[in-house]
């Protein structure tokens, strides 16, 4: 083999090369372009962890997350968290000793797994959880929420499991 | 003759912490943000507000139009259409800000919503939300930033100095601490400009720094207008515009 050939050969080699990688940065980025741009428009499908789900026989679960830091949430508890026949109603709070200063009858979960697991960057928030653990609507709650109003726009769900929640 | 100054942090749409502190006599102000994303056959511009701003527009601004709410992991998208098809906007919808973009005719198809969505990435926290370019490699820019504080009596805009210089006077302003401010007359109609000549009102204010340009403007009421010569009210807008304050920290 003579210089010129193995020359000509060693650049032939590097420009298959070149072509090679370049193909391989423009298929990266033509993924990374349609990462995530396949279905925005819809609801995002989140599940819960087991320990959130309806009790037996209950047609939801009608889900408080609460934190010791938020100044509605003490009076979210007090005057609008009730028991409802056929849903599991609770609160989730981060510790015991945050539960131990909201009263009342409804059942209260404290982990601080299962809470990061559905915290969303704010509390008060309120889930309507399915019986496969599926998150069906969720809502923030602010100090000027009307919330009787806002549970009754989430109870029609809770008798009609598959309707989609409206505005 | 300082006294408590209020000073608020906010997030600029690209994530420049904002800092602007206003004296005691400055009214409570409603902070909003606006921002533009363009790139190769994309160009749209979106305006920011604190929670709740998007829930007139069903009733008071398309009334009977129609609504779809999507929701995502930390905010709900919600789409609003007017009932003639004539407007319709995105609304992402955080916890504590929102951001809206408005398309000014019907609502466009799936595959063009799914792509601004997916071409923008937002973010929300108490002190402000972002709304940046989804990913580098799709070669968007983000321009355009602002700030602003709204009340009945008091709006200020907040920039970064190094995209708006060029829109500052040519001449040389005042002096004042560690900014120059200049003052423009206002672009007012013969009646106002009669009522307002010689007050404070007839100008707007602007104040740059080394690191933020301030506009300062106090809106025609019917108040301010009643006010006009009242002179406590002037000495209000003299210690309101000497006492802002603002750092744009990119």
């Amino acid at each position: 083999m003579t210089l010129p050939v193995a020359l000509s050969l060693l650049s032939l080699l590097l420009s298959l090369f070149t072509l090679l990688a370049t193909a391989g940065v423009y298929a990266r980025v033509r993924t990374l372009e349609q990462a995530g741009g396949g279905a925005q428009l819809t609801d995002q499908p989140q599940a819960v962890p087991a320990g959130l789900r309806p009790g037996a026989g209950d047609t939801h679960a009608l889900l408080f997350l609460l934190d010791a830091g938020c100044g509605i949430c003490k009076g979210l508890w007090e005057t609008s968290v009730r028991p409802i026949p056929g849903v599991r109603v609770l609160g989730l709070f981060t510790s015991q000793e945050v539960a131990s200063t909201f009263d009342g009858g409804v059942e209260k979960v404290a982990d601080p797994d299962l809470w990061s697991a559905v915290y969303e960057g704010y509390a008060p928030c309120v889930y309507v959880i399915d019986p496969a653990g599926r998150i069906v609507a969720r809502r923030f709650v602010y100090g000027d929420t009307d919330v009787p109003a806002l549970l009754s726009e989430l109870l029609p769900e809770l008798s009609d499991s598959g309707s989609h929640h409206a505005s | 003759m300082v006294a408590v100054i209020s000073t608020n942090t906010r997030l600029a749409p690209d994530g420049a912490r904002v800092e602007i502190s206003l004296p005691p006599e400055a009214p409570a102000l409603e902070w909003h943000g606006n921002t533009k994303i363009g790139g190769p056959s994309f160009l749209r511009s979106f305006g920011l507000a604190q929670a709740g701003q998007h829930r007139v527009i069903p009733k008071k601004i398309f009334p009977g139009g129609h609504t779809e709410t999507f929701r995502r992991e930390g905010f709900d998208l919600v789409v609003y259409e007017s009932a003639d098809r004539t407007d319709s906007c995105l609304v992402w919808a955080g916890p504590y800000n929102e951001a809206t973009t408005w398309f000014g005719g019907p609502l466009p198809r799936r595959s063009l919503l799914n792509r601004i969505v997916s071409s923008v990435a937002f973010a929300d926290s108490p002190e402000g939300a972002t709304v940046k370019p989804a990913l580098p490699a799709m070669g968007l820019q983000q321009f355009a930033n602002m700030v602003y504080g709204v009340s009945d009596q008091l709006w200020v805009t907040v920039k970064d100095v190094r995209t708006s210089r060029d829109e500052l006077p040519a001449w040389r302003g005042a002096a004042q601490g560690d900014a120059e401010v200049w003052k423009e007359k206002l672009d007012l109609d013969a009646d106002q400009a009669g009522a307002l000549s010689g007050t404070p009102y007839e100008w707007r204010y602007i104040l740059a720094n080394s690191t933020a340009v301030l506009e300062l403007f106090f809106p025609q009421t019917s108040a301010t207008m009643m006010r006009a010569n009242d002179a406590a009210e002037h000495d209000r807008v003299t210690s309101i515009v000497s006492g802002v304050r603002a750092v744009w920290a990119a």
